[in-house]
């Protein structure tokens, strides 16, 4: 099959790399054609090489152990609705046996899961909390414009939280991965300027603990259903600006 | 037990399927995006999608096609709530892509500026021929176009990216 010049820069130009008679034959009659070739053959080289952007190490580390079906499932659930927590209280009471076996399985999860307290294990935590925010810091910034509830809520489900609608405003919010743990990182815009929030579902703390690392100050408060959240700024007096907010609106639903 | 080995089984599953493309997830999901902060929170939240649905995946080969499909919905869903928040996606994004531009060389930053430049339409269909080194009617079926409208718009893009730029010169 003969192919005229219109034709041969179509195919190499959509297909640079592709071979076939045709365009070998044009190719060896037309010198211009042949540049033309030539050209794209180097320019895969150099599209390849710009394409190839790097990629953070949150995607390449190691495969994170997956959240429960349950939780995922309760996430899409809640994708298109606001969180309410006085319809959920309004909820029909379940049967006696189903609440006291409940309470069991809660009782027997909670003691599983609450690491004790102690201070090598707040120091590594800390020490995970502030190395993450490291890469993230860009997000912690002044920012009005707030995330849509659909997407805060889809943060939160999978740790088994949920946030009152008169929250502070939060401009910024992502499932993140510590310690094999999904982690909500929201940023939430103080009176005194955003401060960054990581939900921590499983660190249960009796009192407030102070941070400071790095440049950055914080605390590590409890939060009503039995996890914490750390919230973290600047200075102290962005952090407490917030606190008190943070602390009450949040609620995890285990 | 049952449950539990069963449970294990799905997360082996889905790490040996989905681990090995992460990279290129991730790529494919900064070139829909043009912004890595975006694309991160992309893979996540398909990342996420596709350990809700593994199940859907009937034939282990056909996992990259598959997950390429996630990140662009993921990818769509993720635009049509900024449009709805009408916020402009330009001035979104602008900034962040701009901060990948201080380690590499000159030229690729030069060269990713006119790629970012290129019409969506054009942009993905060569990212998932350079970058996945898709064929014409792979990136037919997950664009949902026919292979004539494919080539056409692979011609126009490196067409755009001549002109615009001195590619393969020198």
């Amino acid at each position: 099959m003969t192919m005229n010049c219109e034709q041969f820069e179509h195919d190499v130009l959509a297909t640079p790399l592709k071979d076939n008679d045709a365009r070998r034959e044009h190719a060896a009659e037309c010198p211009p054609c042949a540049k033309l070739l030539a050209r794209a053959k180097k320019m895969e080289q150099q599209l390849s090489a710009a394409m190839a952007v790097p990629v953070p190490e949150s995607v390449t580390s190691e495969m994170p152990d997956m959240p429960s079906l349950e939780s995922v499932s309760a996430a899409s659930a809640n994708t298109d609705k606001v969180v309410d927590l006085e319809s959920r209280r309004r909820r029909p009471p379940a049967p006696v046996w189903l609440a006291v076996a409940a309470s069991v399985a809660l009782a027997a999860v909670l003691v599983l899961r609450q690491p004790a307290v102690d201070e090598a294990h707040i120091e590594n935590l800390t020490a995970e909390l502030i190395d993450h925010l490291a890469p993230e810091m860009g997000a912690m910034r002044v920012n009005y414009n707030s995330v849509p509830r659909t997407r805060l809520t889809s943060v939160l489900s999978p740790a088994g939280a949920s946030m009152q609608t008169d929250a502070p405003l939060v401009s910024y919010a992502k499932s993140c991965l510590i310690n094999g743990q999904l982690v909500p990182h929201l940023v939430v815009q103080g009176a005194d300027g955003p401060v960054t929030v990581l939900v921590l579902p499983n660190e249960k703390v009796d009192g407030p603990i102070s941070i400071m690392r790095n440049g950055l100050e914080g605390v590590i408060v409890p939060v009503e259903g039995g996890g914490s959240v750390a919230i973290i700024g600047r200075d102290a007096a962005s952090v407490e600006s917030v606190r008190q907010q943070t602390q009450e609106s949040l609620a995890f639903d285990i | 037990m049952q449950g539990k080995a069963s449970d294990m089984k799905r997360q082996m599953r889905f790490n040996r399927l989905v681990g090995e493309h992460r990279t290129d997830l991730y790529r494919y999901a900064y070139w829909l995006s043009r912004d890595p902060q975006l694309a991160e929170d992309v893979v996540q939240d398909a990342m996420l999608r596709a350990w809700k649905s593994l199940e859907s995946l009937r034939e282990d080969q056909a996992a990259k096609p598959w997950l390429l499909t996630i990140v662009r919905r993921e990818n769509a869903r993720f635009f049509e709530r900024k449009r709805l928040e009408t916020v402009d996606i330009d001035e979104l994004v602008g900034a962040p892509t701009m901060q990948l531009a201080t380690e590499d060389d000159t030229d690729s930053d030069d060269l990713r500026q006119a790629i970012f430049a290129l019409e969506e339409d054009y942009r993905e269909p060569l990212a998932l021929q350079v970058l996945m080194g898709h064929s014409t009617k792979e990136i037919a079926s997950i664009m949902g176009l026919t292979d004539g409208a494919v080539l056409t718009r692979l011609h126009r893009a490196r067409k755009k990216l001549i002109e615009n730029f001195d590619l393969g010169d020198g």
